[in-house]
């Protein structure tokens, strides 16, 4: 069936599907650790019920994304030998202990940590429980640490030498190998990113529940929180993006003209093409539209400066512009959505509407999930435009792939995504399912399935009959009620 | 029964520190090696 199919495309395909599938998790769960940190020492510090109920319904969701992460990153590992066995032999011996390194913090300090948050309090205690969630939070940080070391180093590879046997051999100090070019601008623009898509969604669930009851306590909490997240983080995200392209255009020139779709050099001033339809073929954009002189602008701070086009590189060594070019405004005009919200988040607050105005709640469910979007956008943007290399100039995609025939891919590449489909697509769907439920005072656990708000015992008001109160503050009786679990 | 993942903290917090850490550290090798049966699980599908 699949004899006259290309293989590396297969394999390129089953990577694209694998890696794409598994990126989702990570970019909720890196963020998810540190807002749980933060959870659960806000209601150590301050004792107030309503952190300790919101780390709990946050902490069922981490646990579903955790594990789902965990075991997408490990199918990832296998395939570099399965699909890409040149490559790994090729960069092993600068790849392998970085992978390594990222592998044992996974298991080591995220997953053997998360066994303690979920299952340790009754035998820990809270100091413990706290420096448990402390080290998930720390491990999933440390975790993004390696694996983006590891990518940049195939991006703006350095201190490498070939061997006899064709190996990339690590020459100059691991500093400088781990420490590589691109991989500090990488690694913030990506942490971010993983922090506004989890404000996103957790905004976007805290405002789920106040179009359907704009008194829930803990629903407010979450989305005020988010809020601030968002306002704060994406001005800076733009600007590391920002920084993050210039160290682009340094180090992979040919990247960036495929964002911009310049196929031509401008000698006096680029524009900055706001569409177009990339045409590879006749290499040229079709249906530009652009604004004179601005790309140069932004990338070399001069209206006049030149900038040099795909025309200056050879065709062999071009990126397919087409999915580069859009990725890349995919990315970008979700950012400035995520900038406007943070700064209608402000308007409203200062207004003292955050809570009211059910349009700021309609949109902020809308832009939930756009940080999976601009994620996934943001890597189709990075890894399609340094094709055709998997190293940089120095191995090329075709040159990396095992010697497999077409038929034995596809029936891999089919069976990943049936199993992919049907196992992360129950877990996202459980996900989702616990989402839709309102955090609600003395939150347990996931068996638990009431409707609607929840009272405590005696005659204190429940959240949903005291509509003008802080959120962050409980009635004092209810505090005694509730304080010390 | 619902699963109350901070539940019991009181009576944790009463035992003392060398049993707490004992504790730690046992959930945290399971924990491990649970992970670590799950990837050879699927290291041996992917054979």
């Amino acid at each position: 069936m699949f004899e006259n199919a290309d293989a590396l495309l297969l394999a390129r395909i089953q990577f694209a599907f694998t890696v794409s599938f598994h990126f989702i998790f990570p970019a909720f769960s890196i963020g998810l650790a540190s807002y749980l940190a933060v959870l659960e020492a806000l209601w150590l510090k301050t004792g107030k019920q309503l952190y300790q109920d919101l780390f709990k319904y946050w902490l069922k969701i981490f646990a579903i994304a955790f594990a789902m992460g965990v075991v997408s990153g490990i199918v990832m590992s296998y395939q570099f030998g399965t699909n890409w066995s040149v490559f790994s032999d090729k960069t092993g011996p600068i790849l392998g202990p970085l992978m390594a390194y990222e592998v044992l913090t996974a298991f080591f300090l995220e997953a053997g940590f998360l066994g303690v948050m979920l299952f340790g309090m009754n035998r820990v205690g809270k100091g413990l429980h706290f420096f448990a969630t402390f080290m998930v939070a720390l491990g999933t940080f440390i975790s993004a640490f390696w694996i983006l070391s590891v990518n940049s180093w195939m991006q703006t590879p350095v201190g490498w030498s070939v061997s006899e046997a064709g190996q990339l051999l690590p020459e100059a100090s691991w500093f400088d190998i781990v420490f590589n070019p691109s991989f500090p601008f990488r690694l913030v623009h990506t942490v971010i990113a993983a922090y506004l898509t989890t404000a996103l969604v957790v905004g976007g669930v805290g405002a789920w529940h106040l179009l359907k009851d704009r008194t829930n306590q803990h629903a407010r909490k979450m989305f005020s929180m988010a809020m601030w997240m968002a306002a704060l983080v994406a001005p800076v995200q733009i600007f590391a993006g920002d920084m993050h392209g210039l160290n682009t255009l340094e180090h992979q020139p040919a990247k960036v003209m495929a964002m911009e779709g310049h196929y031509e050099s401008h000698p006096d001033g680029a524009p900055l093409y706001l569409f177009g339809i990339p045409n590879d073929k006749e290499q040229r954009l079709d249906y530009a539209v652009g604004i004179p002189k601005l790309s140069s602008l932004i990338l070399k701070h001069e209206l006049d400066a030149p900038l040099a086009g795909l025309d200056t590189i050879a065709d062999e060594d071009q990126p397919p512009v087409f999915p580069v070019f859009w990725a890349f405004r995919v990315m970008v005009g979700i950012g400035f959505l995520m900038l406007g919200l943070g700064a209608w988040s402000l308007f409203a607050r200062f207004r003292k509407k955050l809570y009211d105005w059910s349009w700021l709640h309609r949109a902020a469910v809308v832009m939930g999930p756009s940080g999976f979007v601009a994620v996934i956008a943001g890597w189709i943007t990075t890894e399609v435009g340094r094709q055709p290399w998997t190293v940089y100039g120095v191995l090329r995609t075709a040159d990396s792939a095992s010697p497999l025939d077409a038929p034995a891919v596809a029936t891999s590449l089919i069976a990943f995504v049936i199993v992919y489909f049907a196992v992360f697509g129950v877990g996202t769907w459980y996900i989702l399912r616990l989402m839709s439920h309102p955090p609600h005072l003395g939150e347990k656990g996931v068996k638990r399935t009431e409707k609607g708000p929840v009272r405590t015992a005696g005659i204190t008001p429940g959240p949903t009959q005291n509509p003008g109160a802080d959120p962050d503050v409980l009635p004092e009786s209810r505090e005694e009620a509730t304080d010390g679990n | 029964m619902p699963f109350d993942p901070l539940s019991g903290s009181d009576e944790a917090e009463r035992k003392p520190l060398w049993q707490r850490i004992g504790w730690m550290v046992l959930i945290w090798i399971v924990s491990v090696a649970v992970l670590g049966a799950v990837a050879y699980g699927l290291r041996l599908w992917l054979k």
